[in-house]
């Protein structure tokens, strides 16, 4: 046979052995995460699958009344439904003012010192420690403007904490749109805002609506601000619309997990399995609109 | 400087035309021998070598066509590309006109008519293809119409060649000399002018083509 | 014969008649430059793109635009219809007669100018909206609605894409070919029937066939548009235009003649050096 030897002057053996450790560690890396979350949401199920069967919780009463003094009474919908009004006034609050101001930035704002200042402080509002939004629609809003805390309040505050995520990724939309989708729009004699209605918008909708449910998720889930603006934190009574006080699944499950004696702890798991429900699906939802548009551009 | 190869492609056609153009030049220079000392060996090698000319022709011909199918010149390589291939068309018309005289040369034993000096006429000839040869070489325009000018001279002697051989066909009819030499040597005499007067027709030929080449004047072309 | 045949030889009909008029409006107006460019120069901040341009674009024929790599070739185009107006640091000087009509005069709405001078590009650009609507697109913005259907098949058939598509108008325009889909933004461009088409390399993504198709597409074009193409494609522009400009490095027209001229004896060395690869 010709080729015998043919590659007998390369050594791999040590160089691929290397690569397998390297492989092996990374996968360790992402299983660890993987095998945290697991545990997690075993021992929640477990938890919560202990309150009916032996504290006999009922489960249509957990989901079909509001929070109550004896456990075996005590049910989640008033949470669900304060999170529910919550969610929709802040998508309400926050959606407009969040697409119209990525747009500004995107599509008409010049390229100056201002805008980078606007942009830059954007970015650092993301990151601002959610408690602090709380604080600020505390003094703004219950007191300055004495509206007390109502549900509305507690939505101004969720409404200012996703307000910088929804606008960096509808930017982020924005920008995915190809500039040569602009140029064919306006080369064809559309104007800037037939261009930015007929062809931007469209095409980056999908990326828009992934950043808000996913920032939303985010939302659903925040406690502190809640507290801060002064969320009943056991739900008794069902929310009657946004100027009543009002609770939320987190505070809810705040309230319970604190309780004293056996029984609350069991609700409190059964609520985050609730909860974790709910943010999967939503961000379920998140990942299904962008693959089944994102191949499209 | 890019496309090294393409231009490397274009200096060697030019090689090529010019020894072609040597070997052409040689052939008439022997083919107007032979007939001046009717030297029939010196004729059959004209005559053998005109196969080595025919193949030079097709092998420019063969680079000429591959330079247009694979490099697509433009401006002025397509003008040099396609006068070249025009020259050479001329060129191996004139090898076979060298033949043609070099194979007069090995007939007829005797030579008729004195006064007609072919030889003349022949170095007129040889000299507008060599000029001619040289515009192309040196790529200079006042060459080329200096070429075109001197075959007007040509003409002039071929017209008068043939009037001395019409003359002497008509007046002089020797009792010893039978009509059918006669005749045959007066032809070939016709004939030897004509190719003459075709050689310098395709020594301006080339010279034209050259202009064009140069200057992308088509003033000489006919 | 159905009454789908029926309609598309009708549509087929009124493009021929259409064309012969157009055509004895051209001969009318003969020779006259569509497009006056005088003094023309572009400056991107406080660099020189282009050197001031004179040149003069005959109506209804081909216009080639080459040059090596960044010469201002595409600036110069964008000049036309005020594409550079977008870019913030992009500064024009000089003239550029449309009809008689400075564009650059103040009075000029460039959406507006760009509604009788169309442009495609060098990436094919559909819109993420069916085949119909892509070309339906500039018709609507513009108000032209009415017979939208015969329209859009009429741009269509001009671009040589209709009897690929007829049957699925409806599908979306990015499941299209590289070559159907630059096609297609082709129609979307003379859809609103302009004037002037400008195209910017608008077949250097494409592969050999679909160039081939593109390249008879501009011929076919020039019957009723004045086209102006970019291309760096050298053969491109000696096979489909009557005139050709050949920009060089600075951003300089060094010459701008018959087409046939500039590729058979230009009188630029420079443009010569260029056109044969001894340059670039």
């Amino acid at each position: 046979m010709g080729g015998d030897g043919l590659f007998e002057d390369v050594d791999l053996t040590w160089v691929k052995r290397k690569g397998t450790a390297f492989y092996l560690l990374c996968l360790a890396s992402s299983l660890f995460g993987i095998v945290m979350l697991g545990f997690l949401i075993l021992d929640v199920l477990y938890e919560a699958a202990l309150g009916p069967i032996e504290f006999e919780i009922s489960l249509t009463t957990f989901l079909t009344d509001p929070a109550s003094r004896h456990p075996e009474q005590a049910g989640y919908l008033g949470a669900i439904l304060g999170s529910v009004w919550l969610m929709v006034l802040t998508v309400i609050l926050s959606f407009f003012i969040g697409v119209g101001s990525a747009i500004y930035l995107e599509e008409y704002a010049p390229d100056t010192r201002i805008t980078r200042l606007i942009e830059a402080n954007l970015t650092n509002l993301a990151g601002v420690p959610s408690i602090v939004y709380g604080l600020l629609v505390l003094a703004v809003f219950v007191n300055g403007f004495t509206l007390g805390s109502i549900l509305l309040a507690g939505s101004i505050a969720l409404a200012l904490l996703v307000m910088p995520i929804i606008i960096v990724s509808s930017q982020e939309a924005l920008r995915a749109v190809p500039s040569g989708m602009r140029d064919g729009s306006s080369a064809t004699g559309a104007t800037r805002w037939q261009t930015i209605r007929h062809v931007v918008l469209p095409a980056a909708i999908p990326g828009i609506m992934t950043g808000t449910i996913l920032a939303l998720a985010r939302a659903i889930g925040e406690t502190a601000p809640l507290i801060m603006v002064g969320a009943i934190l056991s739900a008794i009574r069902l929310p009657s619309g946004p100027f009543d006080s009002f609770g939320s699944m987190p505070t809810q499950i705040y309230y319970w997990a604190t309780a004293p004696g056996p029984e609350w702890g069991h609700l409190a798991a059964m609520a985050i399995v609730v909860l974790l429900a709910v943010m999967l699906s939503m961000n379920a939802a998140a990942v299904l609109l962008r693959n089944r548009y994102e191949k499209d551009l | 400087m890019s496309r090294w190869a393409y231009r490397a492609e274009l200096r060697d056609l030019r090689e090529e035309l010019l020894a072609m153009s040597d070997l052409v030049c040689e052939a008439l220079q022997r083919a107007l021998d032979s007939l001046e000392e009717r030297d029939a060996a010196l004729a059959r090698r004209v005559i053998e070598g005109d196969d080595e000319i025919n193949e030079r022709y097709l092998a420019i011909e063969g680079h000429c066509t591959e330079l247009i199918a694979r490099q697509q010149p433009v401006a002025g390589d397509m003008r040099f590309v396609v006068a070249t291939f025009k020259i050479s068309t001329d060129l191996e018309r004139i090898g076979d006109l060298a033949r043609n005289l070099a194979t007069y040369a090995t007939r007829g034993e005797r030579h008729a008519y004195p006064e007609v000096d072919a030889g003349t006429i022949g170095r007129h000839v040889l000299a507008m293809v060599r000029e001619a040869v040289a515009a192309y070489a040196a790529e200079d325009p006042s060459a080329c119409y200096t070429v075109a000018e001197r075959d007007a001279e040509i003409d002039r002697l071929c017209e008068a060649a043939s009037g001395i051989v019409v003359r002497d066909l008509l007046a002089e009819r020797g009792p010893d000399e039978s009509a059918e030499s006669l005749l045959a040597d007066a032809s070939r005499l016709f004939l030897t002018i004509r190719d003459l007067e075709r050689v310098g027709d395709h020594a301006v030929n080339v010279a034209a083509r050259t202009l064009y080449m140069v200057e992308g004047n088509d003033d000489l072309l006919a | 014969m159905s009454s789908q045949e029926q309609t598309q030889s009708n549509a087929e009909l009124e493009i021929e008649t259409e064309i012969q008029s157009e055509r004895s409006d051209r001969e009318t107006r003969a020779d006259e430059p569509v497009l006056e460019v005088r003094e023309l120069d572009v400056h991107y901040g406080d660099e020189r793109a282009l050197q001031p341009v004179n040149a003069d674009i005959p109506e209804k024929k081909v216009t080639a635009i080459i040059g090596p790599s960044g010469c201002g070739k595409s600036t110069f185009l964008r000049c036309v219809n005020r594409m550079n107006d977008q870019i913030d640091v992009c500064s024009v000087g000089g003239e550029l007669y449309f009809h008689g009509k400075n564009v650059y005069d103040d009075d000029v709405d460039p959406v507006a100018l760009r509604r009788k001078i169309g442009q495609v590009f060098q990436r094919p650009n559909p819109f993420p909206k069916s085949i119909y609507d892509n070309v339906a697109y500039g018709l609507r913005i513009q108000g032209k609605t009415d017979d939208l259907d015969t329209r859009v098949e009429r741009a269509l058939r001009r671009a040589a894409l209709w009897s690929e598509v007829e049957d699925r108008l409806d599908e979306s325009a990015l499941d299209l070919s590289g070559g159907q889909q630059q096609r297609l933004c082709i129609a979307r461009a003379i859809a609103p029937d302009p004037e002037v088409l400008l195209m910017d390399e608008p077949a250097s993504a494409l592969d050999p066939i679909a160039t081939a198709k593109v390249e008879d597409l501009i011929e076919d074009l020039a019957e009723n548009y004045t086209v102006v193409i970019v291309t760096h494609n050298m053969q491109q522009a000696a096979r489909i235009s009557d005139k050709t400009a050949v920009f060089l490095t600075g951003g300089e027209l060094v010459e701008f003649d018959d087409t046939t001229t500039i590729f058979e004896n230009p009188a630029n060395q420079a443009v010569e050096d260029y056109i044969t690869g001894k340059f670039g």
